[in-house]
């Protein structure tokens, strides 16, 4: 078996979405929404990443290509040291599923309303054959104390009907843990929840991923957020990362024109911060046909004619720190 | 499995909610128990031509000894009424089931799988609803012989369409909630998916469709026997409405003889829809917490 | 004399269950051409309070108690006729998920136009003259009027929402979460944009989030509210950066702030109370890191501890002392629920 420092190693990673039926495709026409447009990063063992951007930049199927739950159109995606898209045997992909897990946007909707908390818990385990009946019910309880459920027996039979939206997070929060994975993706993990429970929430997830060396990739749109729980930040704009950096570098020193303008526009809790923000135009090129040279350029503010040429290379300009701007390479 | 007895307790809780549904379980569990019975209840075989000494009973009014007069071959008409339950409730429970696992096993294939099985299934459905229910029955009775199991294949054939389709609407909601992909990462497979997960979530819709099936079945066994294409060793409403009309009860005026199985046929194709009309609060748990 | 003026107002639900009691008492001032924020978490009852002061409830909703000046007469005493008067063409609403309230089959511009002749008495000439106006007035091209609302990305369908809702001219604007959909940066133009036309027209604005730094950048004045009630008001600045009320301490730990990478987030632990049979005294005070004997048996009223700035809270002495200790965590997971 191949052998990698990299837990993940996604490269140019693309998922294009035809946007025509078959049926009245025109021949030879380039239809496709391109929802992830070359894709790469790489992660180490217990590295977080966050993945932000407006709606529809394509950090959401870029997260549910590094779950395999949706078929790259093109690039290649190394897990562990193994090719992912070539898995076909049920049981290579089963492994993978155990190893790679989800904590979904929706903790109301992301458990069987049919199921009492416990079943649900136990699914896992069913499903990869996982301990004895007696170690079952231990592990269930053992995660859910981990969790900050407890007493986990209290909760054992309830419906997620019955629970709060913060308790629920945590049960999906335990369901991924149950399987001891080695990656998870968060989409959107707290932005269903309350205020007052996020917290909790975050700094869960935080502690256990942190402890139990997890490699973890949250998808939000919240760079607030995302800094306060990734070490790494990944810009994401139509299909295509454009700055990608140790978080608080990338927050602090934005040099990609597009991360200054997001960093900007973020509001700041405090009445005495003047926000000004850079201000760009709203005219979000559409994904479909996109001109040639770099995708920002309609709404850059600092465009040139070298930019509606050429499409600036992803390229270091610090250590760890990567941009895709013709700017920022001299 | 908990899913079910949730269901289950789900839906006996509706029914003690709803009126109607109530009503609806009442009139059924009245004319089961009506066609268990039937030996203990019915004076008479319904069969027989009834005589005193040399005298045939025949088109006799109500009185003391029938409670509803007889036939014009001497038959008691009470105790056809009461054995008349029996295939009445034969072919509505049974073509009910048959409908409700073909219905809801090709809408939980075509919804979950989608694309190219989805495509056939549901062409098939379209061709089921293009053929005519009552005729189709007639026809493939005509065929086949006039028996009463000949009648619930015909209707099983047809009947499981209108489940099939709103099984698979339903079956393509329920597939994108999140549970559902939570199942998915989790590692299990299509067939669990299916019937661990979704099943359980449309539970409720087949029962729904299934009790609605059993008024449309024992109608169109009424119907089909009425226009004599039924099974004549059976004495179900249908035929006994078809034997009232032929031997001409109505001109005679004996109501006796053709209203009884007439309300019966009524109530219990009633009762279904009466079951039927809750469906909003069972297809919507949620309004019910309020 | 203030343009609208709410006094002691309660809007409750009749449940299955019993009455909850979903706002509870809820006083407040606002003058021509200010805002106020009403800031609080799900369930806190700052939806059900504007809508108790238009009117526009669900049909289990009424109001026992509480009055609402508007102009100087009691809006909850006229009749409905008046009310439909009143709405859209004085008071204006931007309701929640605004995005979704134009309707598809129509283009914008049919839309506007019906709002203006059936509402503003306008004849269609004028009525167009006006939608470009207004089109102009939240920064939309005025070809866009011919469009349907799918053309429209999320933003543009809110600034088209906006500039609908002062189609009248109204004197007092309501918003109900008008960014929380949006992208970062449509957020910010639109935030800017209604502070901008709040500023050009006089425009008063009574806005409800849950977001605290939205209201940071926006509102005159705050009013955070807890369970039905308001546990402190006063102006923007003076309620975020010298919170007086345990409540509004714990919330501003709650927030990510991305000038403060080192900031740690505290959760407050436990849920809200149920409104339905709600504890006797300060709702608040089974999460209450400071909570005292008192807090359990009284309710502690709304007073003014400084110039403008008020506080439901028994706490009236030596607020910084607490202020300090509500920023470590350790305080607030003494709380045990």
């Amino acid at each position: 078996m191949a052998t990698s420092d990299y837990i993940i190693e996604l490269h140019q990673a693309k998922k294009f979405f035809p946007i025509r039926p078959k049926l009245f495709r025109r021949s030879g026409s380039d239809d496709y929404l391109k929802a992830v447009n070359g894709v790469s990063f790489k992660l180490k063992q217990g590295e977080s990443l966050g993945l932000a951007g407006e709606s529809g930049c394509g950090k959401t199927t870029t997260g549910k290509i590094l779950l395999k739950l949706c078929a790259m159109t093109g690039g290649s995606y190394f897990f562990k040291g193994r090719d992912i898209t070539t898995l076909t045997a049920k049981e290579e992909i089963k492994s993978f599923r155990k190893q790679a897990q989800l904590i979904f946007q929706n903790p109301y909707d992301a458990l069987n309303p049919r199921f009492t908390i416990y079943r649900s818990l136990l699914e896992p385990l069913i499903i990869h054959n996982l301990g004895t009946q007696q170690e079952r019910r231990d592990m269930i309880r053992a995660v859910m104390e981990r969790v900050n459920l407890k007493p986990a027996e209290t909760f054992f039979e309830k419906y997620p009907h019955q629970m709060s939206g913060g308790q629920l997070q945590r049960v999906v929060l335990a369901r991924a843990l149950i399987v001891d994975p080695a990656f998870i993706v968060a989409d959107e993990p707290v932005s269903m929840l309350d205020v007052s429970v996020r917290a909790g929430v975050l700094n869960l997830m935080k502690e256990i991923t942190e402890k139990m060396d997890l490699t973890t990739v949250y998808i939000s749109h919240d760079l607030s957020l995302i800094q306060y729980m990734c070490d790494y930040t990944a810009i994401m704009y139509l299909g295509k990362i454009v700055e990608l950096g140790p978080s608080r570098e990338l927050i602090a020193a934005p040099i990609h024109p597009y991360t200054k303008a997001l960093i900007s526009a973020v509001p700041i809790p405090d009445p005495d911060v003047a926000n000004e923000a850079v201000n760009i135009s709203n005219n979000v090129p559409s994904p479909i046909n996109l001109p040639p040279g770099c995708i920002f350029q309609d709404r850059c503010p600092v465009v040139t004619q070298l930019c509606r040429q050429e499409e600036p290379v992803f390229s270091e300009v610090a250590a760890g720190h990567r941009v895709a701007c013709h700017q920022a390479e001299t | 499995m908990g899913a079910i007895k949730k269901t289950v307790a789900g839906i006996s809780g509706f029914f003690r909610q709803d009126k109607f549904a109530v009503t609806g379980v009442l009139i059924y569990l009245f004319f089961l128990l009506i066609a268990i019975l039937a030996p203990w209840l019915a004076p008479y075989n319904p069969h027989e031509m009834i005589r005193e000494g040399s005298q045939f009973m025949f088109n006799r009014p109500p009185d003391g000894q029938f409670i509803l007069g007889t036939t014009n071959m001497g038959r008691d008409i009470f105790s056809q009424l009461v054995y008349g339950a029996r295939p009445a409730l034969t072919v509505g429970f049974s073509a009910a089931f048959f409908v409700m696992v073909a219905g809801t096993l090709v809408g939980l294939i075509a919804g979950y799988y989608r694309g190219k099985v989805d495509q056939l299934l549901m062409r098939i459905t379209d061709i089921a609803f293009g053929i005519p229910f009552t005729p189709f029955v007639i026809v493939l009775v005509g065929f086949l012989g006039p028996s009463i199991w000949n009648i619930v294949m015909a209707m099983a054939l047809l009947l499981w369409r209108d489940t099939a389709r709103v099984i698979r609407s339903q079956v393509l909601t329920v597939r994108e909630r999140g549970f559902i992909e939570a199942a998915r990462v989790s590692g299990a497979s299509d067939l669990r998916i299916i019937f661990i997960y979704i099943a359980p979530n449309i539970l409720p819709l087949s029962f729904l469709y299934g009790s609605l099936a059993i008024g449309w079945a024992i109608l169109t066994e009424a119907a089909v026997s009425f226009l004599g294409f039924g099974d004549p060793q059976v004495i179900s409403w249908g035929y006994m409405l078809n034997d009232a009309y032929v031997s001409q009860a109505l001109s005679r005026g004996a109501f006796y003889w053709f209203i009884p199985p007439g309300i019966c046929v009524m109530l219990a194709v009633m009762a279904g829809f009466y079951i039927g009309r809750g469906s909003e609060e069972i297809l919507h748990p949620r309004l019910k917490n309020n | 004399m203030a343009l609208l003026e709410v006094k002691k107002l309660k809007v409750y639900y009749q449940t299955g269950r019993g009455v909850n009691q979903a706002v509870d008492g809820i006083s407040f001032e606002l003058d021509q051409g200010s805002s106020i924020g009403l800031v609080g978490e799900s369930g806190c009852g700052k939806s059900t309070t504007v809508k108790g002061i238009v009117r526009v409830m669900p049909t289990n909703a009424f109001i026992p108690e509480g009055e609402v000046y508007f102009n100087g007469s009691d809006i909850l005493k006229s009749a409905e006729k008046e009310m439909r008067q009143l709405r859209w063409r004085d008071i204006s609403i931007v309701p929640q998920a605004a995005m979704d309230s134009l309707n598809p089959v129509y283009t914008v511009r049919n839309q506007f136009l019906e709002v203006m002749q059936l509402k503003g008495d306008l004849n269609k000439k004028q009525a167009l003259v006006r939608a470009k106006e207004l089109f102009a007035l939240v920064g939309l091209n005025s070809d866009l009027l011919n469009y349907y609302p799918h053309q429209f990305s999320g933003g543009m369908k809110q600034r088209a929402v906006i500039a609908l809702a002062l189609a009248l001219n109204p004197r007092l604007i309501i918003t109900d979460e008008p960014v929380t959909a949006l992208d970062v940066i449509v957020q910010h133009q639109i935030l800017n944009e209604l502070k901008e036309l709040r500023q050009q027209l006089g425009l008063a604005m009574v806005m409800i989030t849950h977001d605290i730094s939205v209201v940071a950048q926006t509102c005159d004045q705050i009013a955070v509210m807890y369970a039905g009630k308001i546990v402190e008001k006063g102006k923007g600045k003076q309620v975020l950066k010298n919170p007086l009320h345990p409540y509004t301490m714990g919330l501003k730990n709650c927030f990510p702030n991305l000038n403060q990478p080192n900031k740690e987030l505290i959760a407050i632990a436990g849920s809200p109370p149920d409104l339905i049979d709600p504890p006797p005294g300060c709702r608040f005070y089974e999460r209450c890191p400071f909570a005292m004997t008192q807090c359990q048996l009284e309710e502690p009223g709304l007073e003014e501890l400084e110039s403008g700035h008020l506080s439901a809270c028994f706490l009236r002495e030596d607020i910084d002392q607490y202020r300090n200790k509500a920023k470590e965590v350790e305080t607030w997971l003494q709380v045990i629920i």
